[in-house]
């Protein structure tokens, strides 16, 4: 053989067993093989690639099935990790495989070493090991004929639904905001009440008329009931000046509804008095056994109808000439 | 309780024994400029036979007030300093050895008299504390083996400083649950203020007189005692009280976990006590609705126990009662 024939046979030789070992030769040992095959033996810087590892064992045969880390050697890293499985070949042996998703940020020729399996029988423990794999990185091509350009700006992801919505509710909340100060102010300067009222169903003049009718027919004082009276009395007329005036009356004293009525422009001296009078009477019934003449009974009654009814709220349309009724008592809303 | 009060014959003793009051607000009025709260509440517990602790900072006539309130009456009185050093013995006296008679014989100590100021009471150790409380509790002094009652009237009032709180011995809830008010003494507004200044800018200084004897004073708390009290005004006062204890079945449930505890049947009893006393400074032979409100929050702010959500949210016992009288329905 020539020299020349002799390095060809030495070479066809060596590629032989490269492509051997690239292909992943399996490794037999009492019917119990494993194996470990890569996808591609060469890919590109930062790709991915799946590492296949078999074994196919004996159900009756112990095989640990080797435990990964984060990189299989310095240079290569193992992604993500497919869970381990097992079929059953119904021959009485079963196939054990497990794929990793590696990859390599740096260019070159590596070997993935052999990987190892322990076997335990009854009297030893073996290993048994893959062959090893040679992978090829390959770096980006650069293509020095064309232009140097500009780095790329970031890409901007389009906006979603998500993102905006934390800024969507932030300024409808703040929109909220300012619409109740605006609301508060407006209120304050033209001093009405800042949370309306709910009207009651009936006024509360027809309610507290119904309610002292009945107290009179009820003839409590009659049957010596006198602290009742009094208190259905005072209770009926407290109810009614929450109603109609929105003063908070069951959670006051007599002398603070009075303050209170006095604060809130209430002018009417007359009906001012008769309230006063009825309360004053109400309390010494209440509180101090005191027990007044018949006459001052129905006295204290006419008085809270005399009250009502001149503090009673009258509604009525405005005329088409414009003109506003005299309003002495603050009882007269207008109602376009 | 009495069915037939006959609510005339029942003010008009009241308007008689109670005249003495606007006297002693008169004479008071000579020496001190303003603070009608503290010498009301000061009445209040000179006639419902409970004793006071003030909170104030110093300077705003606490020890003036009480002074010429026992000058007024024509009774002893005496000042005592709480320090971190004060001792049990300095407060109720001790035994002492004669060597003149060779027998040990019992000094009496300061507490001998009809009305204490116990000045910073938060100053002075548990120990020292727990002799006056026990004085003002049970009206007797013990020292040796010989047990002294208290001259009557016996009242107390004790200062607490609401400022400079480090070295202090705050006094346990159990004591100060003994004192049937505690009253916040606040500046005088700037009117009385100019008054204060040129009342003792000036070459005399007024003084009260004597217009009372220690004896008139008990005669008036059995009197007060006779002021009426209605069931609806009872049901009011345990309302109130109830409402600190279960917020919750008065519609306050947001104060169900600051309140750790509310207040105690003496407070109900102190509540009802004072009303009647305050109806009568008022001249007035019943108590009303006003008279429970106007007192309540001296009555029931030492004793509302609150919880650290409390303090967290800045809610103070001020806040709770005035809430609750608030929420409380009025007969």
């Amino acid at each position: 053989m020539k020299v020349n024939d002799y390095t060809i046979f030495l070479k066809n030789t060596f590629i032989l067993i490269g492509l051997l070992f690239l292909s992943g030769i399996k490794i037999y040992a009492q019917n119990i093989t494993v194996e470990a095959i890569l996808e591609k033996d060469n890919m590109l810087i930062g790709d991915q690639l799946v590492l296949n590892i078999k074994l196919l064992k004996p159900v009756n045969e112990i095989v640990e099935f080797p435990v990964f880390t984060e990189k299989l050697t310095d240079t290569i890293e193992i992604i993500s990790q497919s869970k381990t499985d097992t079929t059953d070949l119904n021959n009485g042996s079963v196939l054990i495989q497990k794929n990793l998703l590696i990859t390599a940020f740096d260019s070159g020729f590596y070997k993935i070493p052999p990987i190892a399996f322990l076997h335990e029988s009854e009297n030893s423990t073996d290993t048994l090991t893959t062959k090893p794999l040679w992978l090829k990185v390959n770096t980006v091509q650069l293509d020095t004929t064309n232009v140097i350009k500009d780095i790329k700006a970031p890409y901007h992801a389009p906006i979603s639904f998500y993102e905006i919505l934390p800024w969507a509710l932030g300024f409808i909340g703040l929109a909220i905001i300012v619409f109740v100060i605006i609301y508060i102010i407006r209120k304050i300067k033209r001093k009405e009440p800042i949370f309306r009222r709910l009207k009651p169903l009936e006024p509360a003049h027809i309610i507290a008329l119904r309610d002292l009718e009945k107290l009179k027919n009820d003839k409590l004082w009659q049957s010596e009931k006198i602290k009742d009276y009094y208190t259905r009395l005072t209770d009926i007329l407290r109810v009614y000046l929450w109603n109609r005036y929105a003063i908070r009356t069951l959670e006051r004293t007599s002398d603070e509804i009075l303050q209170s009525l006095k604060i809130s422009d209430f002018n009417d001296e007359k009906s001012f008095t008769l309230l006063k009078d009825i309360f004053k009477t109400s309390d010494l019934v209440k509180f101090a056994k005191f027990k007044p003449l018949q006459d001052e009974n129905e006295k204290c009654l006419n008085g809270a109808y005399e009250f009502v009814d001149r503090t009673k709220l009258i509604i009525i349309e405005e005329n088409e000439a414009g003109e506003e009724p005299v309003n002495m008592n603050n009882n007269i809303q207008i109602k376009n | 309780m009495n069915e037939t009060v006959d609510v005339k014959e029942l003010n008009d003793r009241i308007q008689k024994e109670s005249s003495f009051v606007d006297l002693i607000k008169m004479e008071m009025g000579k020496v001190i400029v303003g603070q009608k709260h503290l010498v009301d509440s000061l009445l209040i517990g000179l006639l419902s036979n409970g004793h006071i602790l003030l909170e104030g900072v110093p300077g705003l006539a606490k020890t003036l007030a009480i002074n010429t309130l026992a000058n007024t009456i024509d009774a002893k009185f005496s000042r005592i300093q709480f320090t971190p050093d004060l001792l049990p013995a300095d407060l109720i006296g001790t035994m002492i050895y004669s060597q003149k008679k060779e027998e040990f014989i019992v000094k009496k100590g300061p507490v001998f008299t009809n009305f204490v100021l116990a000045d910073e009471i938060n100053r002075s150790p548990a120990k020292v504390q727990s002799a006056l409380l026990e004085a003002m509790q049970e009206r007797q002094v013990t020292i040796g083996d010989q047990t002294y009652q208290l001259e009557e009237p016996f009242l107390v009032l004790a200062t607490q400083n609401p400022i400079e709180q480090e070295g202090t011995y705050p006094l346990p809830e159990a004591q100060v649950d003994r004192f049937m008010l505690k009253v916040i003494v606040d500046y005088p507004k700037i009117e009385e203020e100019k008054l204060i200044v040129r009342q003792n800018v000036a070459k005399q200084f007024p003084k009260a007189n004597a217009i009372l004897k220690p004896q008139n004073i008990i005669d008036a708390r059995n009197v007060v005692k006779d002021v009426y009290i209605d069931e609806k005004i009872e049901k009011y006062i345990l309302d109130i009280v109830f409402a600190t204890r279960f917020p919750e079945n008065y519609g306050l449930d947001k104060f169900s976990a600051m309140i750790n505890y509310g207040g105690s049947p003496r407070a109900s009893i102190n509540l009802a006590m004072a009303s009647k006393a305050y109806a009568f400074i008022k001249r007035r032979g019943y108590v009303i609705p006003e008279d429970v409100r106007a007192i309540c929050h001296d009555v029931l702010r030492h004793r509302i126990g609150l919880s650290y959500e409390a303090e967290a949210e800045n809610i103070t016992t001020e806040d709770i009662i005035t809430e609750i009288l608030n929420t409380i329905e009025v007969p």
